[in-house]
Formats: structure tokens, C-alpha cells, sequence
């Protein structure tokens, strides 16, 4: 069952992601095509309406994204629970967004990361956490590469903050070291 | 002519030289690779010969790139200087570059897969050789943009003040932002060494198609250009705030494809993890490679603060 709804999570990220990608694939066609019949149009109105264009269109998908993350991550944790959390989440963030847009990303990433980092710190206390599969080391990069990609996506909330950068840099760590445990745990044996 | 011209065009003609001589090596070693590829499958010894030229003419573009480095650009009107540390991947030597790590993260493939690279690897060093060469046309643009200079300051009486300290303020800050800027020497080659770890996987994946092996090494590759690609791209990012702090940059062209391929490739190593066959998986690592040419292609005929187009 829990196999099952992972098989269709990866699936459905799959999707996803790759109509995302089309989405950004529209938006060379379209620079392309202003670049080609305005000159210097990036210092006209146009570039602001097409950047709103590409973010409009880019946004659905995005935040399709990040309820997957949201899914994913405390899906290891709370598996018959999971549906409840989430959408109290959502249900929170709903709220918080009527009154603040960005208040409530911000309050959804940071319910994202705590979770992740509950679950990384699970890990390593033998908690009954699924993963497809098996490994510790495996699973603390998976771990950490998800804190990494929710900490890069909350990097672009906080682009105007002083701590922007230093928030882009620990997120690039976080994703490097996940991908490296991840993708080649044989290299480090951590406790299995 | 002034001596820097002088000094640059020995480099440049020695360079030439020896791409008179490596260039014919490569495609006989390439038709080398295709022959043996059949006659000889399970025989890793062409590509051991054919990485050794690759190295050794990489091993002379470090040497030629540290001779332009001895090269002093001179300010004519006061005692300041500088020197080019020009990288080893720009212009005519990403092409190079980037099909020198394919052949270099060949070598540990299993012999039964050889095939599966040899050939693309062929292929893609007669593509460097014909229409990339970084031996017998070395650093076109750059050369381009030394002999303006060299021409305007070798002419003081001819050109005003302000047309020769302007001159001079240009090619100091294309130093600075781009030739000598220490994210050189880590966006670029993270990328171009991504490309070539995606390249195999893309080779691999044709062979899934024919012969239906070979999946696993093809994702043990994506796994590395995957990482390799995710880090490139981020460390591009802190870089092009400094770089472009007043550009338009925001959804450019090349950004726009770079994130399109990312995207398009962490969904490709999501559904692998499905119950998905090889085949589609296969197909869809090959339309991942698509849009990664697509990416590389957009910097030369889009229009955007990341292009040359």
C-alpha cells in the first residue's frame, strides 16, 4: 500500500515537474520572440508584463511542488495520519493567506523544515520511518537533500532579508551533501 | 605592432601547430573507436589511446592558457597593469572540454557496455575536431577583443584620451566580471562536466533501446551529471547577482532553459523509481539530453544577458 502511494507520488512529481519545465521551455520561445521584434525590450513594460506572464503561468506549479514536498516529507513519519496533517496545513496556510501571501509560505515552509529535520533526527533513533529503500545512509541524504530544496525555495521568500544569501549557501551544503548520501551511500557507512 | 600583439600571436601560432598535429591524431583514433567498437567490443585499449590524446591536449591548453597569463595588459597612461587568467572551458574549448570528461568517465564502463559510449564518443570528438577545434581556432572572441585594444593603444597620437581610457576600462572589466572572476573556475566546468557524465547517460540509453542492458550504469551516470548539474547551476546563482546587479536577468533565455533542463531531469530520476519499464525511462533520459542541447544551443541564438547571440 505505502509502496503503492510512493510509486504515485514519484509519478505524479514526475508530471509535475515536467510541465514546469515546459512552462520555462514557453518562456525562451517567448523571450525569443520580443527579443526578435522589439529591440531593447527588457527596458520597456513589456519585460515587467512578461515576467508577471511567466510567474502567473510558473506559480500553480510551484506551489503543485511544494504540497508535494509536503506530501513526501511527513508521509515517512505519520503515514495513516498523513492526509489529516496535511491538510491542516493547508487549511492553515489557506487562512494565514486571505490576510498575507507571504506569511503564509513562510509559515508552510517552516512547518516543512521542522518536519524534515524531525525526520532526519528520527532516523537516527530507529522510529518506524518507511522509505522505499533501505539504508541509513540513504535515507539521511534523502533527508537532507528535501531540507536542502525547501530551504533553496524559502531563499527566494527572503530575497530582500539580510539573510538571503547565507540562507542560499547552508541550503547549496544541505543539497550537495544529501545528493552525495544519497545517490552513493556505499562510500559512507553510517550505522545501518 | 605593439609587443603584446607580438608575444600573443607566437602563443597563438604555436597553439596552431600542435592542433595541426593532435587534430588528425583524434580522427584516427575516432574511426579507431568505430572500428574496434565491432571488430573488437570487449577491447578497452582504443579508448585508453584515445583519452591519452585527450589529456594531452588538454595538458597543452593548460600550458598555452598559463603562456597568455604571463601576458601584461598595460594601462598606456599610467603604471597599472593586469594579466588574463583565462579559464579552460570558453569559446572554442567547451566543446573540448566537455567531450574530454565523457571520454575520462568512459574508462570504468564494463567492457560489455563499451559499445554503447565508443561510438558516441567517436562522433562527438569529430564534431569538436570540425566544427570546435580549440587548437587550430584558438579563442576567437578573445583574440578579437586583444587586437582592438592592442590597435587602439599602439595608435595614442590617432585615438583621444577617453577613447583609449575607455577602451582600457572595457577589457579590465570583462577581466574582472568574466575571463579572471573565480566562478570561472567552478560554474562553467561543474556544467560541462554534468554535460558529459548526461552524455554517457544519453549514449547508454540508446542502448537500452537496441539492446536492452546497460540501465543501471546509464542512471549510476545521471546520478553524477545530475549533482554535478544541481551544484553548477546553484553556484551560478550568487554569481549572477554580483555579476548582474543591474540586468534584467530575471527569467533570461538561458536561465529560463537551465531551469528547464534541472526540472526536466529530476523528473526523469523520479520515475525511474517507478514500476516504469527501461524503455521509457530510456526515452525519456534521451528527451532529457534533447533539452540539454536545446539549453546549450540557447546561449548562441537567444537574445539574453547570459548569451553571445
Amino acid at each position: 500500500m505505502r509502496k503503492k502511494i510512493y510509486e504515485s507520488l514519484e509519478e505524479v512529481t514526475f508530471y509535475v515537474l515536467f510541465l514546469l519545465g515546459i512552462v520555462f521551455f514557453y518562456g525562451v520561445i517567448l523571450g525569443h520572440t520580443f527579443s526578435v521584434r522589439f529591440m531593447n525590450w527588457e527596458q520597456t513594460p513589456l519585460y515587467a508584463h512578461y515576467v508577471q506572464h511567466l510567474t502567473n503561468l510558473s506559480l500553480p506549479f510551484i506551489l503543485a511542488t511544494v504540497i508535494l514536498l509536503g506530501i513526501c516529507i511527513p508521509k515517512r513519519i505519520f503515514y495513516e495520519k498523513i492526509i489529516k496533517i496535511f491538510s491542516l496545513i493547508l487549511i492553515l496556510t489557506f487562512f494565514i493567506s486571505i490576510y498575507d501571501l507571504k506569511l503564509a509560505l513562510v509559515s508552510l515552509f517552516l512547518i516543512l523544515m521542522a518536519i524534515q529535520i524531525y525526520l532526519i533526527i528520527a532516523l537516527f533513533h530507529k522510529k518506524s520511518l518507511f522509505f522505499k529503500k533501505t539504508g541509513l545512509t540513504l535515507q539521511f541524504g534523502s533527508g537532507l537533500l528535501h531540507l536542502g530544496i525547501i530551504l533553496f525555495i524559502f531563499d527566494f521568500i527572503v530575497f530582500s532579508a539580510k539573510i538571503h544569501l547565507m540562507v542560499f549557501w547552508i541550503s547549496l551544503i544541505l543539497i550537495t551533501l544529501g545528493m552525495i548520501f544519497l545517490f552513493y551511500p556505499d562510500l559512507f557507512k553510517i550505522r545501518d | 605592432m605593439s609587443t603584446l600583439w607580438t608575444n600573443y600571436t607566437k602563443i597563438l601560432d604555436m597553439t596552431v601547430v600542435f592542433g595541426k598535429i593532435l587534430t588528425p591524431l583524434l580522427i584516427l583514433s575516432s574511426f579507431s573507436l568505430i572500428y574496434f567498437s565491432f571488430k573488437k567490443p570487449k577491447s578497452k585499449i582504443p579508448l585508453y589511446i584515445h583519452a591519452s590524446l585527450f589529456l594531452f591536449g588538454f595538458i597543452f591548453l593548460i600550458y598555452y592558457h598559463y603562456e597568455i597569463s604571463q601576458l601584461l595588459i598595460k594601462d598606456p597612461y599610467s603604471d597599472f597593469y593586469f594579466k588574463f587568467k583565462i579559464p579552460l572551458w570558453i569559446e572554442n574549448e567547451k566543446l573540448y572540454f566537455w567531450c574530454f570528461i565523457a571520454v575520462l568517465l568512459s574508462i570504468p564502463i564494463k567492457k560489455e557496455e563499451k559499445i554503447a559510449v565508443s561510438i558516441p564518443i567517436a562522433i562527438f570528438t569529430l564534431i569538436v575536431c570540425v566544427y570546435s577545434n580549440p587548437f587550430l581556432e584558438p579563442l576567437p572572441n578573445f583574440s578579437r577583443e586583444l587586437y582592438d585594444w592592442v590597435i587602439r593603444s599602439s595608435h595614442v597620437a590617432y585615438y583621444n584620451y577617453q577613447s583609449i581610457s575607455y577602451a582600457y576600462s572595457l577589457l579590465y572589466s570583462k577581466a574582472v566580471y568574466y575571463y579572471n572572476s573565480s566562478y570561472m573556475w567552478i560554474h562553467p566546468p561543474l556544467l560541462f562536466a554534468s554535460y558529459g557524465a548526461l552524455f554517457l547517460n544519453f549514449s547508454l540509453s540508446i542502448f537500452v533501446l537496441i539492446k536492452e542492458k546497460g540501465d543501471q550504469t546509464a542512471i549510476s551516470y545521471a546520478k553524477l551529471g545530475y549533482l554535478l548539474l544541481t551544484i553548477g547551476l546553484l553556484i551560478g546563482y550568487p554569481w549572477a547577482i554580483e555579476a548582474w546587479k543591474d540586468e534584467k536577468w530575471w527569467f533570461s533565455p538561458k536561465i529560463n532553459a537551465s531551469i528547464m533542463l534541472w526540472l526536466f531531469y529530476t523528473g526523469y530520476l523520479h520515475l525511474r523509481l517507478t514500476n516504469r519499464s527501461n524503455r521509457v525511462i530510456a526515452i525519456v533520459a534521451i528527451f532529457c539530453y534533447l533539452s540539454l542541447i536545446f539549453t546549450f544551443l540557447v546561449s548562441y541564438y537567444v537574445k539574453g544577458v547570459h548569451t553571445y547571440a
